[in-house]
């Protein structure tokens, strides 16, 4: 065999063991093609972003670090909560949801929601997911699925058809719980199925809601993902903190054709580092000359 | 069993495709013939091996020559043919092959071998079967793998080099080097996102691994450089001249510190992110925070450190107001800085005391 073939045969191999499965976004498998990556794994381009982060290219893991850790997900798991909630057959946007003593005054972010108030649910599902409201997010899982224990059992079961093997969850809103824990590729991987929903996908990226209770109390919001409507092609998901997870977030972009995720799970300084990513991470295709 | 075992092994089942049928394209008239192949090593007997082949009419055993091996002592008597062969290299070996021709339809043969891994004997016959077959079928095929892998790795070279995959053009070995990929990849290279792009993997490269390995990412520009004849710091200065005018925030903010670092302190040091700033300046503030954190690994030592409230994702947003937190530009280190200090060992710690005293140094205090 001569150099040239040897050389040849040594590339073939090598592409065939780099190439990854083609999934879009949920498996964010490596693949060769990236400037930025050594051979073998994406690299780590920004150690000091998050404790857990990963970019995602067109379906592609581009850089990453710690991207399968399990770490305190925080209200990045109300995703796959609202994925469960849609999944009920029982889900109606109309349904009237009460809001119980225990929802009212559940900890961490909240709406504002009234012991004995009432809301629509899907109006609940919007300040969820735009304001990642605890108090909406409690008063659903106790609407449908009676109590946090049992919600949280769909969770786990839906979690795992979805194959996000490193995930376990306690609390349907993600604040800490015993044994809480996801990675950053596999909230991605619940992130792209809740983005094929429009129910989800039309609420989180909206900058800015507005709501009614029952009886007529307005309450308006903005987006706890500061990303929505301040980066170019941002097109929402979900930001999320807890003492243990610190601060986090999965953001998905799409500029033409490209398409971006990011994922920053304890990320110390998450908005302009996410800004700054999604624009390195876009950077390619848009060539500038001297 | 070795590598050099393995190419003998098959060497002898195949004994009887010799040069006669290399190359050729047309068909060649052929006899067939079963070779059975047992091996004996260190007292270990495998069992036969048979395998059908096609070799060309009237076709005798030749021996096969084998890479970095010489043959010598060869000699024929009677219906038997022996030589001695002699291999170097990583994996040296010594061999005495026979080879009989018992009738126009059958031989056996033997080769008894000596390497590192201990003695080995291959025997094996050779018996002729009906019929009549083509010859150079199995070099056609073998020209249409090679072919048809030459293309595709053509293919993923071209791939490689645009989008700056320097690993295949750089480095030893070289597995990228038709002049068409080369050009590819040299043009990538001169682009400000293909100057980024090699210029992050020679910094992240350099940074995760140690060594020699190390070494090489450091030299990407440099070698990249070489082999596409251009200065990387004259490409660096010319793309840092029009980055601002043009908005590559990228670029500016990663590759043009002496630059940047004003701009980050007039428009982004200490700017909340959801405060209004310009908006381009939005795009340049976070590059140049995530350059930061590409480079320095400061303030990522987990989510425990913020010290915030349980749950608190901003706060309540009754009646409107939606908490939003402070965030600050600039935490991470000083891109320049960090380039000529950061090292795989740093801790996060180091890391964290670096970013503030980069902090300090851009925005003075």
């Amino acid at each position: 065999m001569t150099g040239r073939r040897a050389g040849a045969c040594a590339l073939a191999v090598l592409v065939v063991a780099l190439a990854g499965p083609s999934t879009p976004v949920a498996a964010a498998e490596t693949k060769a093609g990236d400037g930025d990556r050594p051979l073998g794994a994406p690299l780590d381009l920004y150690p000091g972003a998050a404790a857990a982060y990963l970019v995602a290219v067109d379906g592609r893991l581009r850089w990453a670090r710690n991207a399968d850790l399990p770490r305190p997900p925080a209200s990045l798991a109300k995703l796959l909560t609202a994925v469960v909630l849609l999944d009920d057959p029982r889900w109606d946007d109309a349904a009237r949801v009460e809001v119980s003593a225990a929802a009212a005054a559940v900890e961490g972010s909240q709406l504002g929601l009234r012991r004995g108030e009432a809301l629509r649910a899907g109006d609940a599902l919007t300040a969820l997911l735009v304001r990642s409201a605890n108090d909406a997010c409690l008063a659903l899982v106790e609407h449908f699925a009676g109590s946090i224990g049992t919600f949280v059992e769909r969770m786990n079961t839906r979690a795992a058809a979805l194959g996000m093997s490193r995930s376990h969850f306690g609390h349907p809103c993600g604040l800490d719980a015993p044994g809480q824990q996801s990675t950053a590729r596999d909230l991605l991987r619940v992130a792209g199925v809740a983005l094929g929903r429009p129910a989800i996908a039309s609420r989180v990226a909206l900058a800015r809601a507005e709501i009614a209770t029952l009886d007529g109390r307005r309450l308006a919001f903005v987006n706890g993902n500061a990303l929505v409507g301040r980066v170019d092609g941002v097109i929402g998901m979900k930001s999320g903190f807890t003492t243990r997870a610190g601060k986090c977030v999965i953001a998905v972009a799409q500029r033409g054709e490209h398409r971006v995720w990011l994922v920053m799970l304890g990320a110390p300084e998450r908005w302009w580092t996410a800004t700054g990513m999604i624009e390195a991470a876009f950077a390619p295709f848009r060539p500038v000359t001297p | 069993m070795n590598a050099r075992l393995r190419s003998l092994c098959l060497a002898a089942l195949l004994p009887l495709v010799v040069s006669q049928a290399a190359f050729a394209q047309a068909p060649t008239p052929g006899d067939k013939w079963r070779t059975t192949m047992s091996m004996e090593m260190e007292g270990m007997k495998m069992p036969g091996i048979s395998t059908e082949i096609c070799a060309p009419k009237n076709a005798t055993p030749e021996p096969q020559q084998q890479e970095n091996c010489t043959i010598s002592n060869r000699k024929r008597v009677g219906n038997t043919e022996s030589f001695d062969m002699v291999c170097s290299g990583k994996e040296p070996m010594t061999a005495r092959m026979e080879m009989t021709q018992e009738s126009p339809t059958r031989w056996r043969g033997k080769m008894q071998m000596k390497s590192k891994d201990g003695d080995t004997t291959m025997s094996y016959s050779g018996e002729k079967l009906p019929g009549e077959c083509d010859a150079s079928e199995m070099e056609r095929k073998m020209n249409k793998m090679m072919a048809d892998g030459d293309a595709a790795a053509a293919k993923q070279c071209l791939e490689s080099a645009k989008t700056g995959q320097s690993i295949f053009f750089i480095g030893e070995p070289v597995m990228c080097k038709d002049a068409a990929s080369v050009k590819a990849y040299c043009s990538f290279a001169q682009t400000s996102s293909g100057y980024n792009a090699l210029a992050r993997t020679q910094r992240g490269g350099a940074r995760v691994y140690k060594g020699a390995e190390a070494a090489q990412y450091r030299t990407i520009l440099a070698s990249t450089g070489k082999l596409c004849s251009f200065s990387p710091e004259t490409v660096r200065t010319q793309y840092c001249s029009t980055a601002r005018s043009k908005e590559d925030w990228t670029f500016f903010a990663e590759e043009c510190p002496e630059l940047a670092k004003p701009l980050a302190k007039a428009q982004c040091a200490g700017r909340n992110f959801t405060t209004p700033v310009d908006p381009p300046f939005v795009k340049f503030c976070g590059a140049w925070s995530a350059g930061g954190a590409s480079i320095g690994g400061g303030g990522a030592a987990g989510g425990a450190a913020t010290g915030a409230a349980a749950g608190a994702d901003g706060g309540s947003a009754a009646g409107g107001a939606a908490g939003s937190e402070t965030v600050k530009v600039g935490e991470g280190e000083d891109p320049q800085a960090a380039t000529q200090k950061a090292t795989p060992a740093s801790t996060a710690k180091d890391a964290v005391l670096k970013g503030k005293e980069a902090l300090k140094g851009l925005f003075g205090r």
